[in-house]
């Protein structure tokens, strides 16, 4: 399973500049729904809360991977989103988040989206890739970033 | 290390039997013969009959020569003169099992510190100690709080439907930052396995996390269980246990109902509480405890002083329809039973005592130690010395035995989860789990003379 096959064209978020984390998650969730066909990003919103009241999900270095699993939703949904300037994201570092992995699943209990989950936070290991991605010209070269490293991370361990 | 133990009762004979174990030279006081023999086959103990009062018989055990002095006769009094002779003869540590309350109040002149003791244990205080640590996870199987309850090692027992079926270790250990821990043990069926990062989460596997405490509400999103609190709680047995267990209940807001067949007792139990409702039923009788509505409880808690009560009276709970039961049991004999019997949690007042008072006779720097019930592990908590070898190493480079995890890093007041590249320095307490067996080469690896 890649990353990519759940990470479609218009899931890619190239100038995210929110001022506040709430702001963040609500661009997040509109664009899941607009993607996912009629789950309403109210909803989608208030489970991505939900799941950051426990702990934020920025996990430090400027990488925030907020997920959640959502009833309505049929497949896997991944948004890319890439911040220059810097989301404040209340991360476990305090500093700011440029680079967001948003991960959606379906309801009902799936392998798929714990392997992803742990493929996406693999994949932002990777060395280099971080800045690369901060640098990417356009949605186009990011998605082909992105792509390429999916690639060449061994699938399954 | 020389340890003299008084009483070879529950509690004396398994402090017995772990110490020994361990290596220790162990010598065992009491004045019933037939209770050392039976003591004295198993293990590798010297044992003496006497009074563990007398001065006579301590310096026949070699009481000048002891490191530790443990007492743990049933008569409180014999418990407190024999640790009172233990300090003129100028034994360092002294551990006594007490369990009249005017001992343990720190108003009574004849306390803790005025005794001169390090360890005072009442062992129905621990017991309850215990049942609240439980009320407070109720979907674990088990947990022990660890580093002074920043860290707690909790256990669940993995249903089919949960997200982590099919996930391997290697997956899991990928998700740091988002969530944290470290996973030392998986019981599976009769099996108990130190995973490695290509095995596989299965249904009915009971999974040991060690984690942060504020962390644990993440720890049960993530394996799709959430523990309430309960609402509504039975407590079989008005006893010293019964009654310290069910106001601490009730000052949580929770609807306590307390049983006991013994009129009196009920009387001085309605004086004793606020709020708990007090019923002088027979906690083996089904009819009334439905009428009182035991079916629609959270909890029942079974302590009453006789073992079989307390197991048929969980049972007869479960079968109406309470949703789990704690039941204390004194006979270690009955433990492997109880899980095919469909016990949630038993708990041994021995085990419990015994592992209080473990926790401050391990060698160098453990700090304490819990043995996991049902299950032939335990974990340590190590202060690292600046003399220790592999101090400053990362963790994959010290040669743990096989069947050892390093759970987490303390270090001034923050803990680590760690993974195999954490580094190691002076004055980290580690929280380490262990296979039994390997327990003494753990202890030696970290031992520095």
């Amino acid at each position: 399973m890649f990353i990519t096959q759940f990470l479609c064209d218009n899931c890619i978020i190239d100038d995210f500049s929110p001022s506040s984390k709430d702001e963040a998650l609500y661009i997040l969730a509109e664009k899941t729904s607009s993607v996912s066909g009629g789950v309403e990003a109210e909803y989608i919103l208030g489970i991505l809360k939900e799941r950051e009241l426990l702990g934020s999900t920025g996990i430090g270095g400027g990488i925030a991977i907020p997920h959640g699993k959502v009833k309505g939703i049929d497949r896997l949904i991944v948004i890319f989103a890439r911040s220059k300037s810097g989301v404040p994201f209340d991360a476990i570092d305090s500093m700011p988040v440029h680079i967001i992995f948003l991960l959606i699943a379906p309801d009902a209990a799936s392998i798929s989206y714990l392997k992803i989950l742990s493929r996406i936070s693999r994949l932002l290991k990777t060395e280099g890739f971080y800045n690369s991605l901060l640098q990417a010209e356009d949605v186009f070269s990011i998605k082909k970033l992105i792509k390429e490293a999916d690639e060449r991370l061994p699938l399954s361990l | 290390m020389r340890i003299l133990i008084i009483g070879a009762g529950a509690v004396g004979g398994h402090l017995c039997s772990q110490l020994s174990d361990e290596g220790h030279d162990v010598t065992l006081i009491d004045t019933d013969e037939t209770k050392l023999r039976r003591i004295e086959n198993d293990l590798n103990i010297l044992t003496i009959q006497g009074n563990g009062a007398s001065a006579e018989v301590l310096e026949e055990a070699g009481i000048q020569k002891a490191d530790l002095f443990i007492a743990v006769t049933n008569i409180d009094e014999v418990n407190l003169i024999a640790c009172i002779l233990a300090k003129e003869y100028g034994v360092v540590r002294k551990v006594a099992r007490v369990r009249n309350e005017e001992y343990l109040s720190v108003s009574s002149p004849l306390n803790q510190s005025s005794l001169g003791l390090d360890l005072l244990i009442n062992p129905d205080h621990a017991m309850c100690e215990e049942i609240l640590r439980i009320c407070s996870h109720l979907e674990a199987f088990e947990s022990i709080e660890l580093a002074r309850g920043d860290v707690t090692l909790i256990g669940y027992e993995i249903r089919d439907n949960s997200q982590l079926c099919g996930i391997t270790l290697m997956d899991i250990r990928e998700l740091k930052g988002l969530y944290d821990f470290v996973i030392p043990a998986i019981v599976r069926g009769k099996e108990t396995i130190v995973p490695r990062g290509e095995d596989e989460i299965r249904p009915d596997d009971k999974i040991y996390f060690i984690v942060r405490r504020r962390d644990i509400p993440k720890l049960e999103e993530l394996i799709g269980v959430k523990s309430k609190r309960p609402e509504k709680v039975f407590i079989i047995g008005g006893g010293q246990v019964g009654v310290r267990v069910a106001r601490a209940l009730e000052e949580q807001d929770i609807q306590v109902f307390l049983v006991d067949n013994d009129p009196k007792q009920c009387e001085f139990l309605a004086e004793a509480l606020d709020e708990t409702v007090i019923l002088n039923v027979d906690g083996l009788n089904g009819h009334e405890l439905i009428n009182e509505g035991i079916d629609t409880s959270d909890l029942v808690i079974a302590v009453t002083s006789e073992d079989t009560t307390n197991i048929l009276a969980s049972l007869l709970a479960k079968h109406l329809g309470a949703k789990k039961c704690i039941t204390r049991i004194s006979r270690p004999d009955f433990i492997p039973l109880l899980g095919k019997l469909g016990i949630d949690v038993p708990l041994s007042s021995r085990l419990v005592a015994a592992n209080m008072i473990l926790k401050f006779v391990r060698r160098g720097t453990i700090l304490s130690a819990a043995t996991l019930l049902g299950s032939h592990a335990e974990v340590l908590e190590f202060v690292v010395s600046n003399r220790w070898p592999y101090a400053s190493m990362s963790i994959k480079d010290i040669p743990l035995p096989r069947g050892v995890n390093i759970g987490a890093i303390v270090r001034e007041g923050q803990v680590e989860i760690p993974t195999g590249a954490s580094q190691i320095f002076p004055n980290d307490k580690l929280i380490i789990f262990t296979l039994k067996e390997v327990a003494p080469e753990l202890e030696k690896l970290f031992s520095v003379y």
